[in-house]
């Protein structure tokens, strides 16, 4: 509040602007998302009734939550999620941050064929069956590990990971190779700490990811109980739709399969929600390079 | 014989000076040569007619083919165009957006307000794709919210999906809406770093705030909005089916139809392997040539570009 | 092909209704209903005389349960899956009720939860271990593939021994016309096929109305396009009502039979008078029907939403009294009356007749043809050994026995159902009263609710529907006609059909395209000259050609 001092009435004005778009931008996310949630607490047939602005459920129910919950696989595959999670997270950001720092790095005869191979997967892949054939021989295919290590670093991510790095001045890591540290200690001890906003980007980025993939699962486990919470909420959606659209056999229909699909969203984004608070205090401004140093 | 002697001899310096870069690469080029170039065989099969059963080794070769069936098909140039439309105006008005956020975010000095903003406009992007254009196809129904609001400022009311002219404008604000949040973390991280006594001596010399934005703030996220947008660029012809899919319908399918629809349409993204690989070599090939000019353009203009 | 593109314009995640998509058709052969399909029939033609005598030198009796130790696996395409509220089958009373039955342990694979279910099947192709039994959806095309490649066994000398129960249902005089689809072109039988009993099993798409609208106005149901328009433009006036529906279940049949058309905006080949395939959409009919409905769109009698609305949002329009006249599924009539009931909306909504041409003429309807197979088969793969296939084969066999057939379709007697005074089977409380709604219960008991190794009863599937849906299909079925213009389950070779889908794939999108443009106005109803030559300029010509070069072959 010290700042207040002398403000300029340009910087009222700014303000101001700032917070309507803000405010309206709010407003704009907030209502479908509402929306969803509103729809996960009704029941099908009140669905069907709504038009125009809906803010409220018609009659609050939970049953499509219930529902969800039911699912005699759920709680297994949230272990699972978690357990991919802690498995890959670590790995990949440790590996992004080695191959980041490598194409951040300068002088090195190899360096453009090395980059050149790493971003070259980017663009090809040897496709599906190759991909399943190779995780299969290497004894991988059912078990956790399949969803842990391939996919462990993404050349975007590291691609993001080398620009940060680049940002940091050369004289710092060039200081310290004088004291005699060598470059695994320049990681650890100067560019790490120095790209920490970057590194919570990062882990958000990978923990996102993975949370939100059931193709890598659909492929690589065969057991339902490996399987992670997505391909539980596909499942929970696909049985529903096809119960909706099939025709021919039977009615096929019950009071919550409309719902279904809102609340196994709700359901499968909390907890990601989560994590963000504990990400964002990285990104406050301020971590300034010379207070490092010292 | 010299050329090959001194060579060898600046690769044994070279490997003496660098050996520690060397051994922290050595984990990341292993993964990639086990998980990626290990399968990359895979490819040739865009030079085949693949059956599951038999295998890369016993299916039959047809040569350029496929290729053959994409580049003749009658709707080639359509989804071509089409593709390249979508991914232009989502890299003209969707690109910039985030970085807006990001500038706003950062202006605002009340804590709370921040968060919150920052925590809900990240939001919709975990929101399935399903059901976010079953959401933008109830909005556009005649009777949905956003014909209340045309008829409101006179407007007639239409279902703004069977629009041929509304379909790129949904999109696109649909994509905004989508992403605008999500994307503008990374921005934030990079603005985390600028030196904040750059700031202060601005101040110092009378800057108004948006003088501070212009010479301080957009220089220090230059670097990441232009690796971000040449990446954005290598992946021009990946615009994806899924969405499209669901919002597109036979009215709109002349600015619609792009080509990965068109290979789902072909109904072959599930059976017909070598179809989808040689259209997707294809798609990387056309990638490729934009990365590599979008990077070569960015170097020339002094920064530091991917590789 | 068209189950194909149904399942697109759903949307992704309905990939998997590709199981139901099979459109339903009326012919000739119109069984009924009520007729046990256990009951012998009668006819004692040539070809079953053939087959029994040839099964009568080797068959041995079967009886269940099997006295046997095999235990079998199967990977099944998402069919006979147990409900999501059991963890697995070994939970679920269809399952192991089966394998007390029949006396062999089975163990059920599936796709992964979640996954692509034909992704899956090719991944599991590329193994070298594979399942014994293997129930998917394949062409006979893919079948001879199969064999060829030494994955699945040659089954034609196997069945009529070892599957005899089977062999005579194949055989049966109402499934005469379907014999030649259940093998591939070289004359391979294949799997064994999941079997529909009647065409009411695969009828369920049709015209419904609001009848006590009608009953308001004095109007009657309408016949001609003219009544039709009539009704449309009363509605209108009176109850501010329209025509609405969902364009995929419109897409193939639609009512272009008001003006002799045979087909809405999906691509739909018939045969003609003189035994040549057609294109629906290249002919001047179809132009009088997109006439029809373009008027009707300028008029504002067709729901201007109906090119983007899937059923839910149709659902929607009917329950708020905002659609008078619609297209649609029995499943989704169902639910209206369910919703009209709740709300006390008064709507009585009914199934009736196709559009004629002329009050008296014939519907001139024509729906795919019911063939009795659905396209679903079990194929032993040659991982099962030789001894073993003997028990598999037995156990494939159960469902289309006497005993099996019951079990496949109601679940065990006394426990899911029992028998009216007509001796008809009728689900008991544990059925209709489950917590987790009748359709799924059904499923705990039943396995032929989506395709089963059974044949799916008619009868099963009427005590499925809501009163007004199940009369609804009778309507739909009677006075269809036409059948003989239908296309029969035509194979082609490898080559023709990779030819022809690829033709046929810009052939569509210009079709539906154009078609919906039609209706609208966006395209001239003058410009049909142009249309059909653009379509001869795709190769219809040739796709045409295919199309014929098979029939022919399957006519002879």
């Amino acid at each position: 509040m010290k700042k207040l001092r002398k403000r300029k009435l340009g910087d009222w004005v700014f303000d101001i602007i700032i917070y309507v778009i803000l405010i309206a931008l709010v407003i704009v996310t907030l209502y479908p998302m509402w929306y969803v949630i509103v729809l996960s607490f009704s029941n099908s047939t009140d669905i069907t009734k709504y038009t125009g602005i809906v803010l409220w459920p018609e009659r609050f129910t939970l049953g499509a939550y219930q529902m969800v919950f039911e699912h005699p696989t759920l709680m297994a595959s949230f272990k699972n999620t978690i357990l991919v999670l802690l498995g890959s997270l670590p790995l990949s950001i440790i590996l992004t941050v080695l191959c980041g720092y490598f194409m951040a790095s300068k002088g090195m005869l190899w360096k453009k064929a090395v980059v050149g191979l790493i971003m070259f997967t980017m663009f090809f892949s040897g496709g599906l069956i190759p991909g399943f054939l190779n995780i299969k021989s290497l004894g991988l295919y059912n078990t956790l590990w399949a969803l842990i290590i391939p996919g462990c670093i993404s050349v975007y991510n590291s691609i993001i990971c080398k620009t940060a790095i680049e940002t940091i001045p050369e004289s710092l890591s060039e200081s310290a190779y004088i004291d005699g540290a060598n470059d695994i200690q320049v990681i650890f001890k100067i560019i790490l700490p120095l790209i920490k906003p970057t590194l919570a980007v990062l882990t958000l980025y990978y923990g996102v990811a993975r949370w939100n993939d059931w193709f890598q699962a659909s492929i690589y486990i065969k057991d339902t109980n490996l399987l992670p919470i997505q391909n539980i909420i596909r499942a929970v959606l696909l049985e529903n739709d096809i119960a909706l659209n099939s025709a021919g056999v039977g009615d096929n229909f019950n009071t919550y399969a409309e719902t279904l699909k809102y609340a196994a969203i709700v359901i499968s984004t909390v907890p990601i929600l989560c994590i963000y608070p504990f990400l964002q205090k990285y990104f406050t401004k301020g971590v300034m390079i010379g207070a490092v140093k010292g | 014989m010299s050329n090959l002697v001194s060579f060898g001899k600046r690769a044994g310096q070279d490997f003496k000076k660098n050996k520690y870069k060397y051994l922290i690469v050595l984990p990341v080029l292993a993964y990639f040569l086990i998980f990626h170039y290990k399968p990359m065989y895979g490819i040739v099969i865009a030079f085949q007619r693949f059956r599951a059963s038999v295998g890369i080794s016993g299916s039959p070769w047809i040569g350029l083919e496929n290729f053959r069936r994409f580049f003749n098909d009658i709707y080639f140039w359509r989804v071509l165009r089409n593709t390249f439309t979508v991914s232009a105006l989502t890299i003209v008005f969707s690109f910039p957006m985030p970085i807006l956020l990001a500038l706003i975010i950062n202006e605002v000095q009340v804590k709370w307000f921040k968060k919150t903003v920052q925590t809900i406009s990240y939001m919709p992007h975990f929101i399935s794709m399903v059901v976010v254009c079953s959401i933008i196809n109830s909005f556009c129904q005649t009777n949905g919210i956003l014909n209340e609001m045309i008829v409101f400022f006179g407007g007639e009311r239409t279902n703004l999906l069977s629009e041929k002219e509304m379909f790129y404008p949904i999109y696109v604000i649909s994509d905004i809406w989508q992403t605008i949040g999500w994307d503008s973390i990374i921005y934030l991280a990079a603005l985390s770093g600028i030196d904040q006594e750059q700031y202060e001596a601005a101040r110092v010399d009378g800057a108004g705030r948006l003088r501070q934005i212009i010479s301080i703030t957009l220089p220090g996220l230059l670097p990441t909005i232009s690796m971000l947008l040449i990446l954005r660029l290598g992946s021009i012809l990946s615009v994806g089916y899924e969405k499209i899919l669901l919002l597109y319908q036979p009215l709109t399918y002349e600015v619609a139809d792009v080509i990965s629809t068109y290979v789902y349409r072909k109904g072959l993204v599930d059976a017909d392997f070598s179809f989808s690989t040689a259209v997707g070599l294809f798609n990387s090939v056309i990638n490729i040539v934009f990365l590599l000019v979008a990077n070569k353009v960015s170097k020339k203009m002094g920064q530091s570009g991917l590789f | 092909m068209k189950r194909k593109r149904i399942s697109q314009l759903l949307g992704l995640v309905l990939t998997f209704s590709m199981v139901f998509g099979m459109v339903g058709c009326g012919d000739q052969n119109k069984a009924n209903n009520s007729e046990d399909a256990s009951v012998q029939s009668n006819a004692d033609t040539e070809k079953e005389e053939e087959s029994e005598k040839e099964a009568e030198a080797v068959s041995e009796e079967i009886t269940y349960p099997l006295d046997t130790t095999d235990t079998l696996t199967i990977w099944s395409k998402n069919q006979i899956k147990p409900v999501a509220s059991y963890a697995d089958y070994t939970e679920s009373p269809f399952h192991t009720g089966l394998a007390e039955n029949t006396g062999v342990e089975v163990e059920w694979t599936y796709p992964a939860e979640g996954a692509v279910a034909d992704q899956a099947y090719n991944l599991l192709l590329t193994e070298d271990e594979l399942p014994d039994i293997i129930f998917t959806n394949v062409t006979s095309g893919e079948a001879e593939q199969l064999i060829n490649d030494g994955v699945i066994y040659d089954l034609t000398e196997y069945l009529p021994v070892y599957a005899p129960d089977y062999w005579e249902t194949i055989h049966k005089d109402e499934y005469v016309n379907v014999l030649q689809s259940l093998t591939t072109d070289s004359g391979k039988f294949y799997g064994v096929e999941n079997f529909c009993e009647t065409e009411y099993n695969v009828t369920y798409v049709g015209p419904v109305i609001r009848q006590d609208w009608l009953d308001e106005l004095g109007l009657e149901t309408p016949v001609t396009m003219e009544d039709w328009e009539n009704v449309l433009v009363a509605f209108k006036e009176n109850y501010g009502a329209t025509l609405g529906f969902f364009t995929a279940r419109l897409n193939n049949i639609g009512i272009g039979s008001g003006t002799g058309a045979y087909g809405t905006f999906s691509t739909n080949f018939y045969v003609d008078e003189n035994g040549k395939v057609q294109l629906a959409q290249a002919q001047q009919e179809w132009k009088e029907y997109m006439a029809y409905l373009h008027k009707w769109w300028d008029m504002g009698l067709i729901d201007k939403d109906s090119i983007t609305m899937d059923d839910a949002a149709v659902r929607t329009k009917v329950l708020n009294g905002e659609i008078g006249v619609s297209f649609t599924a029995c499943s989704q009539l169902t639910a209206w009356v369910g919703d009209a009931e709740a709300e006390g909306t008064g709507a009585n909504w009914v199934g009736f007749d196709y559009p004629r041409t002329a009050a008296g003429e014939p519907t001139c309807m024509i729906q795919a043809r019911y063939s009795g197979s659905q396209g679903w088969c079990a194929m032993v793969t040659t991982s099962c050994p030789e001894d073993k296939l003997i028990t598999a084969l037995k156990w494939l066999n159960y469902g289309y026995t006497e005993e099996g057939l019951m079990y496949w379709n109601y679940g065990t007697e006394g426990v899911s159902y029992y028998l009216d005074e007509n001796g008809q089977p009728q689900w008991t409380e544990l059925v209709t009263e489950d917590p987790d709604g009748a359709s799924n219960a059904r499923v705990k008991y039943n396995g032929t609710s989506g395709t089963g190794i059974s044949i799916q009863l008619a009868h099963m599937v009427e005590i499925g529907f809501a009163e007004a849906a199940a009369e609804a299909v009778y309507k739909w079925i009677d006075n269809t006609e036409a059948s003989d213009h239908c296309l029969p389950m035509i194979s082609m070779t490898d080559e023709e059909s990779a030819r022809y889908s690829d033709l046929m794939t810009s052939i569509n999108t210009y079709v539906e395209e154009t078609g919906m443009k039609f209706m609208t106005g966006d395209v001239s109803l003058d410009d049909f000259d142009a249309f059909v030559e653009e379509l001869n300029g795709m190769g219809l010509e040739e796709a045409l050609e295919i199309q014929q070069a098979a029939y022919d072959r399957f006519m002879e």
